[in-house]
């Protein structure tokens, strides 16, 4: 009888849970399509009409940014694939004697905003002023570098989608049973012919699910596109989408709607194709056991995996850091009077105390929530039906298709028009709520690793000893993948911090958060200002990571002094923050992650 | 057909030195099997033949010709020219059963009509001809192995290494596969070397045995030798002998020496395998559960027959065609088996007598 209750309670609470994840995905993507075929913006009366799609097709930019986005995917795609697949090897298969930096490297890269990107490398590739070119210009060569136009937002996406490629692949690389390289060898393939006829083909899936997800990034990426594309004349789909609904007037909503639908269908035939054709694929599970033997010994190419390794730390993550700490400090850009004249005009700033409040609030409270949604997403996922598990995964991979500027157009659609939610508009809760829908895909593929770690008899075993589900899920699972949710939630928090393609849409003065702040600065050609606004906000998320490090730190420390195994396992579940074999691909929000 | 001549391989990682000068003949056609535990450094020693690992010193010749040694040679393992079967199988899981076994032969260049008949011909020998199409992750775990076999065999390597191919098999599906490779064996002129950890396996396949414990050879024999003359206590040991008394030599002939085993009432004599040792020398008495048979003691008081050690039966179990206890004699707790059914029972006196010649006097 009591199983009869607790089944008809759960049920309830799937209902529910089953509701708000149709609310928080599906209705965006429905408010989209509605949005494309009226005639009036967002919550005005209007009628239906192909306004919209005639505006949006008729427009030849139109067809010009098709053609830039598509051409920025491709190439950014195998860039970033290319990169990606050479790090995953340097690390899984040579004795480079730098290879140990490369996973904190790409950890660090992909958790940093591409925001942060773009305006580093905005100022490191300005002709003359940029650190890049006073380097150059310092040893006599041209100091004329500009990262600027396709090639500049090429090169910068790529070096952003890199790290996200890297987590994808290190997995499947590292899994992949070394025997079948030696079996290749012993059967009189060189080197060269093996990676031609085991390597390339075994890591396939896994390398063609890296291109799929970078061309989909590069399609949708709002901020590398306008901060270091727009000024030299690069249009994309993302920034006319901005264009459309921000820059004309008035907004042509309509017309935004209609080039964010193509998207949508673009995104999900491409999602389509990779799980049809790549997911049932899964090579690498295929191998028996065997010890894990020496690397290749690379004799003399080390040097060149080594300098290959430190010249992207350098352009990922070195040069940008000391450009924009350097620039914050400069109030006249590329002039080397440092000062801190750009912090004291910020902190007299009206703006700038409230936005760094409602970012805190964003980063703190979105965050938690995207944790926990996913983490329950997650359990009932674990312990539910097969057909409730698919619908589950099915909605965790929406988010695809409304990402960054899209979802922001979508928000605005389903609050202006829904008429509950109008009240809601302008205010903290919409712009949350975006950033939740946003970073629940991330928190989701944490939230999975973790309770992947948590085996399925350490739960058994506390229902046979008679806790319900609830204590069981509380008391045991929870309890274990703890360290894991800080973490996750860390992550979450930092996303959320530096995005700033879904705000932009959304928010008013009153409830704007510092990312959609460092842009209008960037935009007023206030670029070093911008810099030590984005120095305030990595200044904060250390902060924030010090302190959730420290009490993650605290529960471990706890967690691994009664000598159980299953303290081991929650130990173990802090590592995958960031997942190295991910049970479904990276979702992302922004290229952020 | 291949010989390989192995000199002074040494192999270390790191400060654990994994293979220590390591000295070996092996002629053509032969099976040689090198046993020992894990860590013994075997798999080493076959990965140094196939050219997988490269060895800290030493020389190894294959047909004569030096495939790496200590001035700089180095063939690397394509250029070998040899088989391979792989604990783990090693399939390459985007090919066919039929791409698997056909890739040495098209990496020797082989061409096509001549790749079709000896991948089909080469499948028939492992029994798997209608399962060419398949995909390899569609196949069982014994499947996968004649596969590997196959593949291993495809291209008439003069040399084909095996690295504990059975050891992922259910112990069923284990006797049949050994049996299958002992006829391939016989038909085929190569000469194979085989790891294994596993006895029978090394008994039954092999034509000899080498035994390797810490990085080092403990003997080499044929699997008589190995079974019924172990060189030393490791040896005797490894191959099954459950019963290892350390005592002193008191008397050494040619071919008998007698052995005062530490904590029992009578020197015992014993049979020397290898260099028999000198009086004063110390000495281990090997023996198998199965070589003893016992009688009741009448009462407590009584003291051996002139033949048997007095014993206390400890534990009985019953084994269905066989008994098998431990006996506490002297400090030692003895090993015995008898074919059942049981007759003694714990608490029983009893006098222990072993078989003529099964006592093994050993270093």
């Amino acid at each position: 009888m009591t199983s009869v209750r607790l089944f008809n309670r759960s049920r309830l609470g799937i209902a529910a849970l089953l509701a708000l994840v149709g609310i928080l995905y599906v209705l965006p993507i429905a408010m989209t399509v509605y949005g494309a075929f009226r005639t009036a913006p967002p919550g005005l009366p209007g009628d239906f009409s192909l306004t919209g799609l005639t505006d949006a097709f008729a427009d030849s930019r139109t067809y010009s940014t098709l053609g830039n986005s598509l051409w920025l995917a491709v190439m950014a795609g195998l860039s970033a694939t290319a990169l990606a697949v050479a790090f995953a090897w340097i690390v899984s298969r040579t004795d480079a004697a730098l290879r140990r930096l490369v996973t904190p490297l790409m950890a660090v890269v992909l958790a940093t905003p591409p925001l942060f990107f773009s305006l580093a490398w905005n100022l490191l590739g300005t002709p003359k002023f940029g650190l890049l070119n006073e380097a150059l210009g310092a040893v006599g060569l041209p100091d004329t570098l500009a990262v600027t136009g396709r090639w500049g937002v090429w090169f910068v996406l790529s070096l952003k989608l890199c790290s996200l490629g890297y987590f994808i692949l290190i997995g499947p690389f590292l899994a992949m049973d070394r025997r079948l390289e030696e079996a290749s060898l012993i059967a009189g393939a060189g080197r060269l012919k093996t990676f031609v006829h085991v390597n390339v083909p075994v890591m396939a899936p896994a390398v063609m699910s890296v291109f799929i997800i970078a061309f989909i990034i590069g399609l949708i990426v709002l901020d590398i596109p306008l901060i270091i594309g727009r000024p030299a004349g690069f249009q994309v789909f993302a920034t006319q989408i901005f264009d459309f609904a921000n820059n004309d007037i008035p907004p042509n909503y309509a017309a935004a709607s209609a080039l964010a639908m193509i998207f949508i269908a673009v995104v999900v035939a491409l999602v389509a194709i990779k799980w049809r054709l790549l997911d049932r694929r899964q090579f690498t599970t295929v191998s028996g056991k065997g010890a894990r033997p020496e690397p290749w010994d690379l004799g003399r190419w080390t040097w060149l995996c080594n300098a290959v390794i430190v010249v992207y730390a350098l352009l990922a993550l070195v040069l940008p850091v000391i450009q924009i700490v350097l620039g914050s400090l400069q109030p006249v850009f590329g002039i080397n009077r440092f000062s801190a004249d750009n912090f004291t005009a910020l902190l007299d700033d009206p703006q700038v105390m409230p936005a760094l409040i409602n970012t805190a609030q964003y980063a703190v409270v979105g965050g938690a929530l995207a944790v926990a949604l996913s983490l329950l997403t997650a359990m009932v996922g674990r312990h539910g039906s097969l057909r409730l598990r698919r619908g589950l995964e099915l909605s965790s991979w929406l988010p695809w298709a409304v990402q960054g500027i899209i979802l922001g157009l979508a928000l605005v659609w389903t609050f202006l028009s829904v008429p509950f939610l109008r009240s809601l508009f302008g205010t903290v809760t919409i712009v949350l709520i975006g950033l939740v829908v946003a970073s629940t895909p991330v928190a989701g593929r944490a939230m999975d690793a973790a309770l992947a770690q948590v085996g399925r008899e350490l739960e058994e075993s506390a229902r046979v000893s008679g806790a319900s589900s609830l204590r069981m899920g509380v008391g045991i699972v929870a309890r274990l993948i703890l360290p894991s949710c800080l973490a996750a939630w860390l992550i979450t928090a930092i996303q959320i911090a530096g995005n700033f393609e879904v705000p932009i849409l959304l928010s008013r003065p009153a409830n704007q958060p510092v990312a959609v702040l460092v842009y209008q600065l960037n935009v007023q050609g206030e670029v070093t200002r911008a810099a030590a606004l984005f120095v305030l906000l990595l200044g904060a998320v250390v902060c924030l990571a010090l302190v959730l490090g420290a009490v993650a730190w605290l529960i471990r420390g706890r967690a691994s002094s009664p000598k159980a195994p299953t303290a081991r396992a929650a130990t173990a579940s802090v590592t995958p923050t960031v997942p190295s074999i991910p049970s479904r691909p990276a979702l992302t929000n922004s290229g952020v992650e | 057909m291949a010989a390989v001549t192995i000199r002074g391989l040494t192999k270390r990682y790191g400060d654990a030195c994994v293979v220590d000068g390591l000295d070996l003949d092996i002629s053509d056609g032969e099976f040689l099997t090198l046993l020992g535990p894990s860590g013994c450094g075997k798999t080493t020693t076959l990965r140094c033949i196939a050219g997988l690992e490269k060895p800290d010193a030493g020389e190894i010749l294959i047909n004569g010709k030096v495939v790496v040694d200590s001035l700089g040679t180095f063939v690397p393992p394509e250029k070998r020219g040899l088989g391979m079967v792989f604990q783990s199988y090693a399939l390459w899981p985007h090919m066919t059963v039929k791409g698997n076994v056909a890739y040495p032969l098209k990496m020797r260049h082989t061409p096509r009509p001549e790749i079709a008949s000896r991948v089909r011909e080469s499948l028939e020998t492992v029994g798997l001809g209608q399962l060419a199409d398949r995909s390899v992750g569609a196949l069982s775990g014994g499947q996968q192995q004649r596969v590997a076999l196959a593949r291993a065999l495809v291209a008439q390597p003069g040399l084909v290494l095996f690295d504990e191919p059975l050891s992922n098999l259910d112990a069923r599906l284990r006797a049949s596969m050994r049996e299958q490779l002992q006829l391939l064996h016989e038909r085929l002129p190569a000469t194979s070397v085989y790891v294994t950890h596993d006895q029978i396996e090394a008994l039954t396949l092999s034509d000899r045995i080498v035994v390797m414990h810490d990085g080092r050879i403990q003997q080499v024999g044929t699997p008589t030798q190995i079974y019924a003359d172990p060189a030393n206590a490791f040896v005797a040991d490894f191959v099954g002998f459950e019963n290892l008394l350390p005592g002193v030599v008191v008397k050494a002939d040619l071919d008998q020496v007698v052995v005062q085993v530490d904590g029992f009432p009578e020197p015992v004599s014993a049979r020397p395998t290898g260099q028999p040792p000198t009086a004063g020398e110390k000495a281990t008495v090997v023996v198998r559960a199965n070589a003893f048979s016992f009688t009741p003691t009448p009462s407590v008081e009584n003291t051996a027959t002139p033949s048997g050690v007095p014993a206390e039966v400890l534990t009985a179990a019953y084994l269905g065609d066989q008994a098998e206890y431990t006996m506490r004699v002297g400090p030692h707790t003895v090993r015995v088996r008898t074919p059942a059914p049981a007759t003694a029972r714990p608490g029983d006196r009893v006098s222990l007598v072993p078989q003529p010649g099964a006592l093994l006097a050993v270093a």
